[in-house]
């Protein structure tokens, strides 16, 4: 009869990580699968079997000794201990610095608001904090909607042109990004974690909005969009994929200007193309998903401003920035005539969100410069120090930092 | 069950195929192009003449575009093409045989948005003062559908186009402009300064630029090409008169016209003559306002059109033949080749022949009509030139349904038709009989035929399936010498585009489309044992005088490309002379292989290339050639070619005097 392997069940605590595929929302890290190399860390057992381990240790554990000896107290809330941890653990500690920032409120009406507040923690130990606004999202109108449906029948007609994109899009489209700023998991696996935490932080934001907002599907105004996707089950606006895309082409940005290199920084007047092309990259994920037909413009829109805003945020939380961005989206001013356009947004070359967006004299959405006294969060200070150096220059005249 | 109903003719009209589409279509405010033919007698005929002539209800509903300037306008002539925009009531009116009968012929093209026409432009004078060019200068024209004008290609520099013109037909106007009644024109100030204002930080937003342009409108549901990676205008204009920036090439500028996409929900059947003869006159007058430096000559011209059809006398008598050529003899202070694509034809069993012989000889040609096509079918039977109307009306055209019904027609006049019914008394399309007067002479049986499906309550639809076209020669007609020649209308659209039209084509089990190894049989075999023909697939409009028409090569095994139209066209006495036309001119590379069809050339997007084929690709690379030519040689473009091809004896019915095969683009190609 065999002994029970149960005992070494705890292994199974590994199995923690599966938590991480609570994150399968983001299959499109799948591409990025290098993270599984951290199954090397799985191998305590080393896939051996639990009954060998058990008849091991009978055979050459003897009598019990006086162990352990010399221990001394570990490094309690310190940083140190972060290298040490699988990244399905690290993981929850980024969750826990990014998340316990923010707060919603909701104001009802025929185009309701959801706000998320960022909290701006008491010194000292006490919990508690004080509240300023992030940002602020009102929906558009029905009737708006109904116009802005007007665009799901023109961007139906590239359909064809766009089904390998599309379909390729429907996970997050982190492969796209790594098209344009080198990713990869063996040279930018601290990277990946950072934007996976973000990214992480970012669903849980914008999920909360789509819930509060409650925005209609283009699939449930008209018989005739026929999306060539399935449509989510939650709601339209914000787009998941416009805020995420922003989020991730500004991050990636900001780890690019914080890196050494000097082809990532900020050209002046001779322009700055890799922002450029990063946003360029985020809007035509974010459009892809009004020609496959389960979004509004409009909702790109809203996405775009959270997920700029929010890239704003985790940078400041992360790299101790002082400076963060508070925005507004009043979707009832949005003349629903209007195509997403992300120059309306934001900067690439100063990496500024404009201060106001509008139609004529109608202004639809603002952006305010916002200042704060608040230090990086340990953890994600960690985290970014480690991707930051990720994209220091490696040429000559420009030696690596840590040689 | 019969489905003929002699009670049942229609009304005398000038052009039937505008008569059956504007009934099938039935919306009264729709705006339409169409392509008015002139002819004034001794006198001649002005626009301004012809504007004066028409009632005061017809000019609520016809506007002649401004691109006829105020001194085109007061010019008369003897016989001319005048494009127009105009709705249904003015359009029947003006076909109706027995009114206006300055107007010869209407040829209806394709709807026009309301919102693409600016009611208020006014015609200008022609401007006075000439620009000057390089004194190499060679102007570069294009006419096509999709034209991305801000690709890189087209760029003198990062924020400098090379395109000095652009028209572009069915977009939202200038309104503050004004200089356009259909669309939109642009001039390379204009082009510059909209790059600059959608450039951000060094890098043209294009999506911004062509939003702008109102090249793409997503909150229109119609459909723009240069939506698309692929474009069949940016393609062409790239092979024709592209070159990196960094060429600096100052010496060849662009003007182009973009023609509407043929994608309209339009499913009457469509055509761009209309579009085209704006598109000409345009161009024609942009290209006459420059002058080679330090001297008082213009600038040679070479224009290229990659647009083909399968209808049409295929004599070069055909109107958009005559089209080309009164541009090309316009200006005869200004060198002007074209170049034009052969057509793609050679397999699509398109084309057949009716022969006629002895008295009730009876010869009969099996179409199938796709289910779930769209748009209306039309086929044309042309009778042989030189036949007098009493030995024309004993030629019976007989049309079976695939339900069996069978209409018997022997056109008992110059002008006349009849409905065809089904067995439930529906009309699901119509034959007609028109003699094309002079230039062409000859006789044209046309049947049309209703879509097979519409999702349209309103349309009436025809059944798909095998219809027999048969012709017979009754008693008391002698015999006949030739045979009838058959072209259906080409109606493709590519799937998933509206306006949805399926192609119909001819079957016979004695047409063999393979050979040995499983090989297309790309030549008519001898002796020919079916009645469908390759021979004489060449586009409708590639057999008039002037135009150099160019097949399709791959470039890897040398032969012509399967699908490349071959020669030759039919001759009459009225075909034009000097030189004479039998088949296609040359042949430039349509194809790297037969495993890489197509060639490399611009995609929509700057930056981008994308792999396109057909003589659609063959006749810009040609004309790429010619344009280093023209300015040294003395003639034609078509007797340069043959010059410089050693003026062969022989002309080969696919690639006439021979291929040019080495043609340059100044980009990787394989």
């Amino acid at each position: 009869m065999s002994l029970p392997q149960n005992g070494y069940n705890g292994y199974n605590g590994y199995n923690g990580y599966n938590g991480y595929n609570g994150y399968n929302g983001y299959n499109g890290y799948n591409g990025y699968n290098g993270y599984n190399g951290y199954n090397g860390y799985g191998g305590a057992g080393g896939g051996v079997p639990a009954q060998a381990l058990i008849t091991n240790r009978d055979g050459i554990v003897g009598t019990q000794l006086e162990y352990p000896v010399h221990v001394t107290p570990g490094l309690p809330n310190d940083t140190r201990n972060r290298k040490r941890l699988t990244a399905g653990m690290r993981a929850s500690i980024f969750d826990f610095a990014l998340k316990s920032n923010l707060e919603m409120t909701f104001e009802a009406g025929t185009c309701p608001t959801a706000k998320l507040w960022r909290r701006t923690p008491k010194s000292g130990n006490q919990p508690g904090g004080d509240y300023q606004e992030l940002v602020s999202l009102t929906a558009p109108s029905p009737d708006q909607l109904k116009e802005q449906l007007k665009y799901l029948y023109g961007y139906a007609n590239i359909r064809q042109d766009r089904v390998a994109e599309i379909a390729s899009q429907v996970s997050v489209p982190l492969p796209f990004f790594a098209s344009i700023g080198f990713l990869d998991p063996a040279r930018t696996p601290h990277t990946l974690e950072f934007l996976d935490a973000a990214l992480r932080f970012c669903v849980y934001a914008e999920m909360q909005m789509k819930y509060a907002l409650a925005v209609k599907r283009p699939i449930e105004m008209s018989p005739q969009v026929q999306p060539m996707i399935q449509t989510p089950t939650h709601g339209s606006l914000p787009s998941g994929h416009s805020t995420e895309s922003f989020l991730t082409a500004r991050l990636i940005l900001e780890l690019m200007r914080a890196s050494n290199a000097p082809q990532y920084q900020n050209a002046g007047k001779k322009g700055d193309h890799w922002g450029e092309m990063l946003m360029r990259q985020a809007a035509r994920i974010a459009t892809n998903r009004t020609v496959a037909g389960v979004h509004y413009p409009v909702d790109s829109v809203a996405g775009a401003i959270l997920g700029l805003t929010l890239a704003d945020l985790v940078t400041s939380l992360s790299a101790g920035d002082k400076h963060w961005t508070s925005a507004t989206f009043d979707g009832s001013s949005f003349n629903a005539h209007e195509d997403f356009d992300w120059h309306q947004l934001y900067c690439a070359r100063t990496n500024q969100q404009q201060s106001e967006s509008k139609h004529g004299n109608q202004v639809w959405a603002t952006a305010t410069s916002q200042k704060t006294k608040s230090k990086a969060e340990p953890a994600l200070a960690w985290l970014w120090k480690r991707a930051v150096k990720e994209w220091d220059d490696l040429s000559v005249g420009h030696a690596d930092p840590e040689t | 069950m019969a489905v003929q109903d002699v009670n049942d003719p229609l009304e005398d009209v000038k052009n039937h195929l505008t008569d059956f589409r504007l009934t099938l279509d039935g919306g009264t405010d729709q705006w339409w192009s169409a392509l008015l033919t002139l002819q004034g007698g001794s006198a001649g005929i002005s626009i301004d003449g012809f504007i004066e002539m028409i009632t005061p209800d017809m000019a609520q509903a016809l506007i002649v575009p401004v691109v006829y300037s105020v001194s085109d306008r007061a010019v008369a002539h003897n016989r001319f093409f005048l494009s127009v925009i105009a709705r249904k009531s003015a359009l029947d009116m003006l076909n109706r045989a027995d009114s206006y009968p300055v107007v010869t012929n209407v040829d209806l093209g394709t709807h026009v948005d309301k919102a693409h026409i600016d009611f208020d432009a006014e015609p200008q004078q022609s401007p006075i003062n000439r620009t000057e060019v390089a004194k190499d200068t060679v102007i570069m024209a294009v006419i096509d559908d999709g034209i991305a004008i801000a690709h890189n290609l087209f760029r003198a520099t990062q924020n400098s186009t090379r395109i000095i013109h652009a028209d572009l037909l069915a977009v939202v106007p200038d309104r503050v402009a004004g200089d356009a009644t259909y669309g939109r024109r642009m001039n390379k100030a204009e082009i510059d300064r909209l790059m600059a204002e959608c450039s951000v930080d060094g890098i043209l937003d294009e999506a911004a630029f062509y939003r702008a342009t109102g090249q793409i409108n997503y909150f229109s549901p119609s459909f723009d090409p240069i939506s698309q990676r692929r474009s069949h205008g940016t393609h062409v204009t790239a092979l024709a008169a592209g070159y990196p920036i960094d060429a600096a090439v100052q010496n060849r500028p662009i003007i182009c016209a973009a023609l509407p996409a043929a994608v309209t929900r339009d499913v009457t059947g469509q055509s761009l003559l209309p579009s085209l003869a704006l598109a000409l006159h345009s161009l024609s007058n942009v290209a006459q306002q420059y002058v080679l430096a330090g001297t008082t000559e213009m600038p040679p011209v070479v224009l290229n059109f990659s647009y083909g059809n399968s209808s049409g006398p295929h004599d070069g008598t055909d109107e958009t033949s005559a089209l080309l050529e009164w541009y090309a003899a316009r200006v005869p202070d200004q060198k002007l080749w074209m170049t034009l694509p052969s057509g793609n034809d050679n397999l699509k069993e398109g084309h057949g022949v009716l022969p006629l012989g002895d008295e009730d000889c009876v010869s009969s040609l099996t179409m199938v009509a796709l289910p779930d096509d769209r748009t209306a079918s039309h086929v044309e039977i042309w009778v042989p030139f030189g036949l007098d109307q009493d030995t024309i009306s004993r030629i019976q055209i007989s049309v079976t349904t695939p339900w069996g019904e069978t209409c018997d027609f022997a056109p008992p006049g110059a002008c006349c038709g009849q409905k065809l019914r089904d067995g439930s008394g529906r009309v699901i399309g119509r034959i007609s009989y028109a003699f094309k007067p002079e230039p062409t002479e000859r006789g044209v049986f046309t049947i049309s035929i209703a879509p097979t499906y519409s999702l349209d309550q309103n349309i009436q639809t025809a059944p798909a399936g095998r219809w027999d076209i048969t012709a017979t020669a009754l008693p008391g007609a002698g015999r006949f010498e030739g045979h009838l020649e058959v072209w259906i209308r080409r109606d493709e659209s590519q799937p998933g585009y509206n306006p949805g039209g399926r192609q119909s084509y001819f079957v016979d089990p004695q047409y063999h489309r393979f050979g040995a190894f499983g090989m297309p049989v790309v030549v008519d075999p001898v002796p020919e044992t079916s009645l469908i023909r390759r021979a004489g697939t060449i586009s409708g409009f590639a057999c008039g005088q002037s135009p150099v028409v160019v097949a399709s090569m791959t470039k890897k095994t040398g032969e012509p490309s399967s699908y490349s139209a071959s020669g030759p066209v039919t001759h009459t006495p009225n075909s034009p002379v000097t030189p004479s036309r039998t088949t296609p001119d040359t042949a430039a590379k349509g194809d790297d292989s037969l495993v890489l069809g197509g060639v490399i050339s611009a995609g929509t997007s700057s930056g981008s290339f994308v792999r396109m084929n057909g003589t659609s690709v063959a006749a810009p690379r040609l004309a790429r050639f010619a344009a280093d030519h023209i300015a040294a040689a003395d003639g034609s473009g078509r007797e340069f070619v043959f010059e410089y091809l050693g003026s062969p004896d022989h002309l080969d019915h696919r690639i006439g005097a021979g291929a040019i095969d080495e043609i340059k683009v100044p980009w990787r190609t394989s």
